[in-house]
């Protein structure tokens, strides 16, 4: 018998319901708190509202919000319900947006005023969405934009949830991918046994706890291990709602008593390099473990967190189709600087060479999982095709490509794709050449990702110009805002580069290896096909 | 272009909001979507509109609008 998320996150006798679940801190900080009791009762009332404004099972319901308590027991009220959450990343652009909220067919989106005029640029695009909900005003806009505040207050705080069933649809994130569209990658209620697991084997919560993830909910850890894992084992969570700032991140590192702290190499590698900040004037006494997941850790972050913080960083490794930790270091594991740790103890990992053989410890081939398990995700939305072919025999492709050592440890290589990871999240060139085609001056360009000592990997679109258009500063300039305006600010160029022409193969493929190449001043290999030799 | 105009401005450009009105004491919290990203994206900006370069050492001291508006002076003086 399967249990709704929605339900065994406030679930009472995992956690009494004075114990807090969710703490808020602000930049000012300040601070505002909510028990587990309180968690419960303010999702029923989310449920109660979106089941009077007709959304139910087999809806998807999009939250566009920054991180506010809305949006944790707004996804736990949408799941009590039997719809569908779909957490989206306050900063996405308008194309961003349509790309995911028309594929998804999304009924209802929870957001705020500020970021309503987004959402009504693009209105006209999304056929069925019937409702906007703001958390922000008292009264309604239109008859279709609502004030969520003036319904939560006359709704009822008792709901009896959805009874789902271990492959009823629970959350759908979208991930990018080297063509087409970005997917949207759909989990299911089922997911919640192998969550709880790997909070307990990887992250080793405790029910004493103080546990920070600093993920946004818009991507997979920010759901998975920032809203459902520690809420499963009835944990409190701290969550700082303001911007990136060395100093305030370490007050809340001490002031909250924070005891296991999940973040990303980026935000590590910005601390790293905040020298103008004495890390060593703030108490972190209570902090027992540092954990990070999004990027290959530097062993070079490795050194430093053993240096100023005095604790390792446990890196971890797992993708938005996985749904949870696959790989990891952990507490208790020696950790190999640089390397993505040993599998979870009920996960078989792999590396396999084209004719899907394993390869011996050292050999570079592909990093694949034999399935099945319960946080694995059911399908792509409207793409059944491409989740079937992830799969091979029992095994799941990740598409990243690494090795293994004679120590049954695991390293990562590269992407098998031209997707690109900046700052932890997967970027698809094919979105920012689409994007970049919007643009009267663009001809054509060809987008590489090329390695960034802060994000990993940063953006940087190779492009050839209309001839009446001219190559300066400020045409570069405004090619890098479209992109993070109609997409997302993670999608933007960090270099542009004009050129007269894209290299493309034969067949009209561009040559990204040949960018990549020119870029870094690199040799680009063997060129004989290049579309200018014909 | 007199940099507190100038700047407004581009805080306007860069963030997508015709309506915002920045102020020197402002922070990144007290300016939606003034995050780490799009700060990357005004200081391009800034170089590109007024003419100048930022060394990164100089980047990590701005934690307000006055600070980046400062800078700015300090260079175009």
């Amino acid at each position: 018998m399967t249990e709704n998320i929605g339900d065994l996150c406030s679930d009472q006798t995992r956690a009494p319901s004075n114990r807090v679940g969710l703490r808020l801190v602000q930049p000012t900080g300040s601070i505002s708190e909510f028990t587990f009791g309180e968690l419960d009762a303010l999702s029923n009332r989310f449920a109660n509202v979106l089941g009077d404004l007709k959304q139910g099972p087999g809806k998807i319901v999009a939250i566009l919000l920054p991180k506010c308590a809305e949006a944790f027991y707004g996804s736990l009220g949408i799941l009590k319900l039997g719809s569908v959450v779909l957490p989206l990343f306050a900063n996405f652009g308008a194309l961003g947006l349509v790309d995911r909220l028309a594929d998804a067919r999304v009924s209802c989106v929870i957001t705020k005023r500020s970021l309503l005029p987004r959402l009504q640029g693009i209105r006209t695009q999304l056929p069925s969405l019937r409702t906007i909900l703001l958390i922000d005003g008292d009264a309604d806009l239109e008859p279709d934009i609502l004030s969520l505040p003036l319904r939560m207050r006359d709704a009822s705080d008792v709901f009896p949830s959805f009874a789902v069933q271990a492959d009823t649809p629970s959350i759908v994130h979208y991930t990018s991918g080297s063509t087409g569209k970005p997917k949207g990658v759909l989990h299911v209620h089922g997911a919640a046994d192998y969550l709880r697991r790997t909070a307990e084997e990887i992250l080793q919560l405790r029910d004493d706890d103080i546990y920070w993830c600093t993920a946004d909910h818009g991507w997979i850890t920010g759901t998975s291990y920032g809203i459902i894992a520690p809420w499963l084992l009835g944990v409190t969570q701290v969550q700082f709602v303001g911007a990136f700032d060395p100093d305030a991140w370490f007050r809340v590192l001490q002031d909250q008593h924070v005891t296991v702290w999940y973040t990303a190499p980026t935000a590590l590698r910005m601390l790293m390099r905040a020298d103008d900040v004495d890390f060593g004037s703030y108490d972190i006494s209570h902090l027992r473990s540092i954990f990070s997941v999004g990027e290959p850790l530097n062993p070079e972050i490795s050194r430093w967190a053993g240096k100023v913080l005095g604790r390792q960083v446990h890196d971890t490794w797992f993708q938005t189709e996985t749904g949870g930790i696959m790989i990891a270091n952990r507490p208790g594991l020696a950790v190999k600087p640089g390397s993505m740790g040993k599998p979870v103890s009920s996960i078989c990992a792999d590396v396999v060479d084209a004719g899907g053989k394993s390869c011996s410890p050292g050999v570079v081939g592909r990093l694949c999982l034999r399935f099945p398990w319960s946080s694995m995700f059911r399908d792509y939305l409207n793409r059944t095709d491409a989740y079937r072919g992830k799969f091979s025999q029992d095994l799941y492709d990740s598409g990243d490509l690494a090795y293994r050592d004679a120590d049954g440890y695991f390293w990562f290589a590269a992407r098998a794709d031209d997707v690109i990871n900046t700052s932890g999240h997967l970027v698809s060139p094919f979105e920012i050449e689409s994007c970049l085609l919007e643009l009267p001056e663009v001809a054509e360009s060809g987008v590489v990702g090329v390695p960034d000592p802060i994000l990993f990997e940063k953006i940087v679109v190779f492009v050839s110009l209309q001839q009446s258009a001219t190559p300066d500063e400020n045409l570069a300039l405004k090619i890098r805002l479209h992109v993070a305006h109609r997409l997302s600010a993670v999608a933007t160029p960090q270099d542009v580069i004009f050129v007269d022409t894209v290299p493309k193969n034969k067949s009209g493929k561009i040559l990204r290896r040949v960018l990549r190449a020119r870029y870094l001043g690199q040799d680009p290999g063997d060129v004989s096909t290049l579309e200018d030799q014909l | 272009m007199k940099c507190a105009e100038g700047l407004n401005q581009i805080f306007r450009l860069v963030l997508n909001n015709q309506k915002l009105s920045v102020t020197r004491e402002m922070t990144p919290n007290d300016i939606e979507g003034w995050d780490s990203m799009a700060h990357l994206n005004l200081i391009a900006a800034v170089q590109s509109r007024f003419g100048i370069k930022f060394e990164t050492k100089e980047l990590r001291r701005i934690r307000t609008v006055g600070d980046l508006a400062q800078l700015i002076d300090s260079k175009t003086a």
